[in-house]
């Protein structure tokens, strides 16, 4: 259980800067995700963290303790790589025993840890194969092992995920969700899949070229996102410009629509609507409607399964809305579309 | 892991097609051997008239294999010279070899082209014009004669082929496992002897055998710098035939000369098929 602190750290490779002056603070016992598109800096910033990259500026506190200077050896940081990284020459056993194996353990402590790692990843079976007699998952259970077992002060996975199929990371999300809760480790967790990140994390780091973009637990990330760009990223589908008239109202293409009060922006400003797809509802009648009801006509119809995500034509817009799929409205209706104030969220230019 | 398809039986043109090989690449080895159990050999005689064995009691000294097992041969010292020259000429070209294949391998650095180029140098250049530089230089040197002067004679025409089998071999073992290593804990050293050494155990066994070959084969280097003092089997063998004429003796120290070779390749071999490599 460590607070990690990146305090002002910033990385260049020659002319080119990866990190961006980054401040982040990860609580100790906290599940952060590094979230962002591929190449925004995420494995560099774990590289940085466990000293295999020096910052060209700033510094890592782990507990407060100024680390920049420490060796990698030293750090006791876990990184779980994104292609495992198991070596090849060993078996099951002997690579999980490997961080012990090094710092010279009794052979009897060995023992023990191993057993209780082979537990928790439940890989008792597969104690004397060798890498290249396992699955993705299997692979990637050994290499968490191999890291856990050195008890280490923070966990780093970066994307521990990518190469398995759907089901598979959905099992592994859970196990590795689990595992931290259990030994309440301070774990951050790279991705550039967003659900990944939403179903993990307690807290999410959006990162875009090297810059913090926001940094919030998950809802707050969906329903507030600070700027276009998280939005864009978090998959908002229904983003419109319009323009604040009133503390609580907005001219925009749908008339005006009441929303919060919106203390951040100033009267006349110019600001982006966003409306997420499930908080809008739909009626068939016009009675029907709490809120504000705007006429739409349904153009197009995606059956997701559990969901099912409408296309609608108000005047000279579109929009989507989604529903729980337990009733199918047909296209070409015309229907009421309610739009609840605090589900409008501004963001200002 | 894709395993060779186990067939049952070879077809007839396949089974042809090996032991035609095998005879091409063998055959010139059976005259040499019945040359070595030969007394009188003449042209065009198929066999031999007379035999080495039928011989033995009348002759006054040692003949063809008593000869080449007699210590008047030298063939023991000249096979423990051969041995000791090629171990040692090994190991350090690997230690030379291991930090400059992995510098060429991962690093980019102005001049590396260059380095490159003078690494092949010594393929280009013809033996002779080396060793003679080399006998200039050792001479003053006081290494001419020396064993040390012929174990660093034997670096130069082996350096090129290890460098560019652990260049290749390093290129292929990201840098990963062994910043994962360094992150579970492991010192340099610990890296170096566990995780790297071992991944790369597939390229520094092949690029040893082959540096143990060739050094075992080389004769004008070893005969320039040897300087008569040290002999081994190739100079010894060219002291033998260098008359013109190919008695069971020479035939005899001939076979001795391909012993290194063999067995160093029966023992690696068993171990490039340990289980331990399945992983490759
Ligand atoms: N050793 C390096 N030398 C030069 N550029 C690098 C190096 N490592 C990373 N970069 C660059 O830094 C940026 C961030 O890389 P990285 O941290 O790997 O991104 P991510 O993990 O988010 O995909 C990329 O543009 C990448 O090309
Ligand atoms: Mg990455």
């Amino acid at each position: 259980m460590t607070k990690v602190h990146l305090s002002g750290v910033r990385k260049s490779f020659g002319s080119f800067t990866a990190i961006e002056h980054l401040e982040l603070t990860i609580e100790s016992g906290e599940f952060v995700v590094l979230l962002g598109p591929s190449g925004c800096g995420k494995t560099t910033m774990l590289r940085m963290i466990a000293g295999l990259e020096e910052p060209s500026a700033g510094s890592i506190l782990l507990d407060g303790a100024d680390v920049s200077n420490t060796p990698v050896q030293e750090r006791n940081v876990g990184m779980v790589f994104q292609r495992a990284a198991l070596f090849p020459h060993m078996t099951v056993e002997k690579n999980i025993l490997f961080g012990l194996s090094v710092r010279g353990r009794p052979r009897g402590e060995m023992r023990e840890k191993l057993e209780e790692m082979l537990e928790i990843v439940q890989l008792h079976d597969f104690r004397h194969r060798f890498p290249a007699q396992l699955s993705g998952g299997q692979m990637q259970r050994v290499a968490i092992a191999r890291t856990l077992i050195t008890e280490p002060s923070v966990l780093m996975m970066d994307e521990p995920l990518a190469g398995l199929d759907t089901k598979l990371r959905a099992t592994m999300r859970r196990f590795i969700r689990d595992v931290q809760k259990r030994l309440r480790l301070t774990t951050i967790f790279v991705t550039h899949d967003q659900a990944e990140a939403m179903e993990l994390a307690d807290r999410i780091a959006v990162i875009f070229d090297g810059r913090l973009a926001q940094y919030a637990p998950p809802d707050l990330l969906y329903k507030r996102p600070s700027c276009m760009a998280v939005a864009d990223f978090m998959g908002v589908s229904n983003i419109f410009p319009g323009t604040l008239v009133a503390k609580n109202r907005v001219e925009s293409a749908f008339g005006q629509l009441r929303v919060d009060e919106q203390p951040r922006c100033p009267l006349g400003a110019t600001v982006s609507l966003m409306l997420r797809a499930e908080a809008i509802d739909l009626h068939e009648h016009k009675e029907d409607t709490r809120f504000q009801a705007i006429e739409g006509r349904i153009v197009e119809r995606d059956f997701l399964g559990a969901s099912v995500v409408y296309t609608l034509e108000c005047g000279a817009t579109r929009i989507a809305v989604s529903e729980p799929s337990r009733r199918l409205l047909d296209v070409g209706r015309t229907v009421w579309l309610d739009i609840a104030p605090e589900s409008v969220w501004l963001l200002s230019h | 892991m894709r395993r060779p398809r186990l067939t049952d039986r070879l077809s007839p043109f396949q089974r042809f097609y090996l032991l035609a090989m095998a005879a091409f690449i063998l055959g010139p080895f059976l005259p040499l051997i019945i040359q070595s159990l030969a007394f009188r050999w003449a042209w065009p005689d198929l066999l031999p008239s007379e035999w080495w064995l039928e011989q033995r009691e009348r002759s006054i000294g040692p003949l063809a294999w008593d000869y080449v097992f007699s210590p008047y041969s030298r063939v023991l010292e000249a096979t423990v010279n051969t041995v000791i020259i090629g171990a040692a000429a090994t190991i350090l070209c690997l230690a030379i070899c291991l930090p400059a294949a992995r510098v060429l391998a991962r690093e980019r650095f102005r001049g590396k082209s260059a380095v490159e180029f003078f690494l092949s140098l010594p393929l280009i250049l013809p033996e002779a014009a080396i060793g003679i530089t080399l006998l200039m230089v050792f001479i003053g040197l006081g290494l001419a004669g020396s064993y040390a002067g012929i174990i660093i004679a034997h670096l130069i025409p082996t350096i090129p082929y290890m460098v560019r089998t652990l260049t290749a071999v390093y290129q292929g073992l990201g840098t990963e496992f062994e910043e994962q290593a360094m992150v579970l804990g492991a010192s340099r050293l610990q890296v170096f002897l566990r995780v790297t050494l071992p991944m790369l155990m597939p390229g520094v066994v092949a690029g040893a055998l082959f540096t143990f070959l060739v050094s075992t084969n080389i004769f004008l280097l070893t005969f320039l710098l040897g300087q008569g003092r040290i002999i081994t089997l190739p100079t010894l063998l060219f002291s033998k035939v260098s008359g013109g004429t190919i008695d069971a003796s020479a035939a005899g120290i001939t076979v001795i000369a391909t012993l290194p070779g063999i067995v160093l390749l029966l023992l690696t071999e068993r171990f490039i098929r340990q289980k331990a490599f399945d992983g490759y």
